[in-house]
């Protein structure tokens, strides 16, 4: 086998070994959401009504426990996830949401990443249309070149002190 | 107490030095006065040595526990041990902007000691703007927020450090994050000082490459520091929760992180000026504005707010002035600041640093806009939460990019990558992370979100893994060496470039723990009587009971919590509640995690509450996979900066030829490496080798010039001895002794 084979075929076996042993390592951690996970995965959408800008999920505040409890109960009645938020929002305003709303103005929060990409994207791209990307020789302060040459590499002087610099 | 007056009156007299500093050196630049320059270099002296004794004072005060200076009082105690007591200069609001001060001065300190020879014009512009900055912060210091304030009385014990502040990681973030941002403060003042005198040239960039790049590096490990602490001490779980403070420092590293890529462009090519200019401001006024959304109280939400001051107006107007005069400076002089050069090739490393800007550009606008709704929205009638997940899932998608950018960069050559070269060399990484993905999505690792993210870190270390391998093999098709030999070459003659790539694969793995942290957490909390036992990801974790210790000023109830897991035993773990026996922290308990690390997970356990005696516990159990690989990408992206500023070995060359060689030799490896294709290697070859031939041809007449004028200065010298003698031995000649210098006149007619 040509030596570029057996690179690729090395190669090839540590990708997939490396990815077997990662997942290996994170199989006691897969699996579908324990009911523990949903409640903690809403919780976080939820801001402590009592405290300085924590989640209902990561704060230890009674009210963010009773609030976690309450969770749990609506779901396991068979709630989902959509009312509990609403019945919250309901309850203390739309405040309590740590994420902008799905609808409405503030929806537009949702955008900006994009839209900010796309503001710099469109100038950047109008700018670049105005000088247009030449490969020509010249790019404005190189020197003209000439037709390429057949230079003997090695016995340029230039060269010579360009290999001693590499 | 003579600690109190003598600091104000010291640091009364760093403003007023401040401010003559900028001035004089601002006033002696532009009417080219160099008594002016004298004056103004003497203030800026006086100003690194005042603010040196004002801070020496503070620290003297904390160390001999001198409460009667309000400061010390806050932040320190009797029992604070000492290493706490030096710590809590940056515990409170003032001793944390003395510090800032310090660094600032300790920085133009040396920059007036050491002037960096290439930018020498530019140096009185950047020392004045650097001394404006720290006027600001003097007067902060001096007046609204002064660290020397005194009670009437000196009480007889101090409040001591803030529990949660009693931590080693706590002792070194401000300090490294202050490194890092007050770092970015000499790139901004180069570049702007080269704006205000017209020179648009590379040489602010290439003086403060080594700045920007340490700054850059404080600044990261400073973030990662803050995400250590918060995530060992606060008890939550996690490390970054995009708090509004948390973003203002990651708001300079994005832009700082820009910057630093795009500078390369313009240190090469002479392209992408006002990117760079604009980068530089951007940092240093995101710098500014960090400072006073934390301390103006402002972002009231936030577990790093500091008490609310009355300097926020200050800062904010120093911010608004900094935007005005980087504004301004950008605008009036954008003809100055046109490209050199035009792209030859969008594909080509230029162009990849192009998009580079352009994402993290509306990265940072994101965190920008959402770090100040929440705060500005009361005025415009409704109040607007934004929080984590909001943050999180807007910046996923771009961040993702990122990383992918970082393994593309390495993969394209500069000016001009053949296409067909570039897609060739692309597919490699690009299948690896293919089948990783597959292999991963295979075994059932859900969700598909997560599988994605840690195939795109995978990709990234791939592409620069496989990037180094063509480098190797390209230095091994130059010389006829050994494996071995050719790696110490390569690595060795290239440290920014292999430095550089040591930071992205630390960014990759950054990655893996992040994704791996969100994606994959456990999480239960449960009441445990002793000996009862709950299960969580596979792990058993069995209560045994409480007990308690007193020491240090502090009384600690720890659970004990053996964990096993298959019936092998994995940790015993203890985490705990902190009562302090203090005056002012006996009032509510701190609870400490107990945190078991792992290469594939961490387990984290908080004591949450306990009855009397014990007898139950309300424990809450997180289990974090992957998240130590933060911190052990944190420790390679410190190495692999360190290795970057490596020194580079003396100039073999003149620097207007060596940068030629430089770039010459980039192309030469690109092209071993089979990024260029040969037509454009060939043409690009002929117009280096012509380069080089004027830069080598005009510095060898430089060097003739200095070579005949040294010749006729040592001739100049012998005749003046040898008058001087004549004149010992000959008194009618005395009278017209001449020295050295006086004989120059006449003896430059001789030998001219």
């Amino acid at each position: 086998m040509r030596a570029i084979h057996v690179w690729a075929a090395c190669a090839a076996a540590l990708v997939v070994s490396c990815a077997l042993l990662l997942a290996g390592g994170l199989r006691p951690f897969l699996g579908p959401p324990t009911p523990e996970q949903r409640v903690m995965s809403i919780a976080a959408d939820l801001r402590c009504p009592v405290c300085a800008g924590e989640s209902v999920a990561t704060s230890s505040a009674a009210v963010a426990v009773q609030m976690r409890a309450q969770i749990a109960q609506e779901l396991q009645a068979g709630e989902g996830r959509r009312q509990i938020v609403d019945g919250f929002v309901r309850e203390y305003g739309t405040w309590i949401l740590f994420r902008p709303p799905g609808s409405g103005a503030l929806a537009l929060l949702w955008l900006v990443p994009a839209a900010a990409a796309v503001a710099v994207g469109v100038g950047v791209a109008r700018y670049l249309r105005s000088r247009p990307v030449r490969a020509g020789g010249a790019g404005g302060g190189d020197p003209p070149a000439p037709p390429e040459g057949t230079r003997a590499p090695e016995a340029d002087p230039l060269r010579r002190r360009l290999i001693r610099f590499l | 107490m003579w600690i109190a007056p003598v600091g104000t009156v010291a640091l009364w007299v760093a403003v007023a030095a401040a401010l003559a500093a900028c001035a004089g050196l601002y006033l002696g630049d532009r009417l080219g006065r160099p008594k002016l320059l004298r004056g103004g270099r003497l203030a800026f002296a006086v100003l690194v040595a005042s603010v040196a004794v004002a801070t020496g004072l503070l620290e003297a005060g904390l160390i001999g526990n001198r409460f009667v200076l309000t400061y010390v009082a806050e932040h320190s105690s009797l029992q604070t041990p000492l290493v706490y007591r030096i710590g809590a200069l940056w515990g409170g609001a003032r001793g944390s902007l003395l510090l800032w001060l310090f660094v600032l001065c300790v920085y133009g300190g040396y920059i007036l000691a050491n002037p960096p020879r290439e930018a020498r014009t530019l140096l009185p512009a950047a020392l004045s703007i650097i001394a404006g900055a720290a006027a600001l912060f003097a007067f902060l210091v001096a007046g609204p927020a002064s660290p020397f304030a005194t009670f009437a009385h000196a009480p007889a014990d101090g409040a001591g450090l803030n529990r949660l502040l009693r931590d080693g990681a706590f002792l070194v973030h401000p300090v490294v994050l202050y490194l890092g941002y007050v770092g970015f403060t000499v790139p901004f003042a180069f570049g702007m000082a080269g704006l205000l005198r017209g020179e648009t040239g590379d040489q602010w960039i290439r003086v403060t490459h080594r700045w920007a790049l340490t700054a850059w590096a404080l600044l990261s490990v400073g973030i990662l520091l803050g995400a250590n602490w918060s995530y060992h001490v606060l008890g939550w779980g996690g490390y970054w929760s995009f708090d509004p403070v948390e973003n203002v420092a990651l708001l300079p590293w994005l832009t700082g992180t820009a910057f630093i890529h795009s500078a390369m462009v313009q240190e090469r090519r002479g392209m992408l000026k006002v990117w760079n200019a604009a980068l530089v401001a951007g940092t240093y006024v995101l710098t500014l504005f960090g400072t006073f959304l934390t301390r103006s109280g402002v972002a009231t939400e936030s577990q790093h707010t500091f008490s609310a001051s009355p300097i926020g107006g200050y800062l904010l107007a120093a911010v608004g002035v900094a935007t005005a005069l980087a504004v301004y400076l950008i605008g009036s002089r954008l003809d100055l600041l046109a490209d050199d050069r035009q792209y030859e090739s969008l594909v080509s490393k230029e162009g990849a640093f192009l998009l580079n800007n352009v994402v993290f550009l509306s990265l940072s606008l994101t965190v920008l806009v959402g770090t100040l709704v929440p705060i500005l929205s009361p005025y415009f009638g409704q109040t607007v939460s934004i929080g984590t997940p909001y943050f999180e899932r807007v910046t996923a998608p771009l961040f993702t990019v990122l990383l992918l950018l970082a393994g593309i960069g390495p993969l394209l050559a500069w000016r001009r990558a053949g296409r067909r070269e570039f897609v060739r060399h692309l597919l490699v990484p690009l299948c690896a992370a293919f089948a990783f993905a597959f292999v991963l999505a295979a075994t059932g690792v859900r969700p598909l979100s997560a599988t994605v993210g840690l195939s795109c870190a995978f990709f990234a270390a791939a592409a620069v893994l496989f990037d180094f391998g063509l480098g190797v093999a390209a230095r091994l098709q130059m010389e006829r060496t050994d494996v071995f030999t050719a790696v110490y070459r390569l690595v060795a003659r290239n440290p920014r470039r292999y430095g550089g790539y040591a930071v992205h694969l630390a960014m990759a793995i950054i990655a893996c723990g992040v994704v791996g942290s969100h994606a994959f957490q456990q999480q239960a909390e449960f009441p445990l009587h002793v000996g009862q036992t709950a299960q969580v990801g596979g792990y058993d974790f069995t209560y045994e009971g409480v007990g308690t210790s007193v020491g240090g000023g502090v009384q600690t109830s720890y659970a004990r919590i053996s964990v096993t897991r298959g019936g092998q035993p994995v940790a015993t773990m203890l985490p705990a509640a902190f009562v302090g026996t203090d005056a002012a922290t006996a009032s509510a308990p701190t609870f400490l995690p107990a945190i078991s690390p792992g290469f594939f997970r961490d387990l984290y356990v908080v004591l949450e509450g306990y009855d009397q005696g014990g007898a139950t516990a309300a424990l809450n159990v997180i289990i974090n996979p992957l998240v130590d690989w933060i911190w052990a990408g944190g420790v390679l992206l410190v190495a692999g900066a360190v290795f970057s500023l490596w020194p580079r070995r003396a100039l073999l060359l003149a620097p207007r030829s060596h940068r030629v060689f430089a770039l010459w030799s980039e192309l030469e490896y690109d092209f071993r490496m089979g990024k260029t294709p040969e037509p454009e290697y060939l043409l690009l070859q002929t117009q280096y080798a012509a380069e080089a031939e004027a830069a080598l041809g005009a510095e060898r007449g430089e060097a003739a010039a200095r070579r005949s004028v040294a010749v006729l200065e040592s001739r100049i010298a012998a005749r003046a001895a040898e008058l001087g003698s004549r004149a010992g031995r000959d008194p009618a000649l005395a009278g017209g002794a001449v020295t050295p210098a006086g004989a120059a006149p006449a003896g430059g007619g001789e030998g001219a």
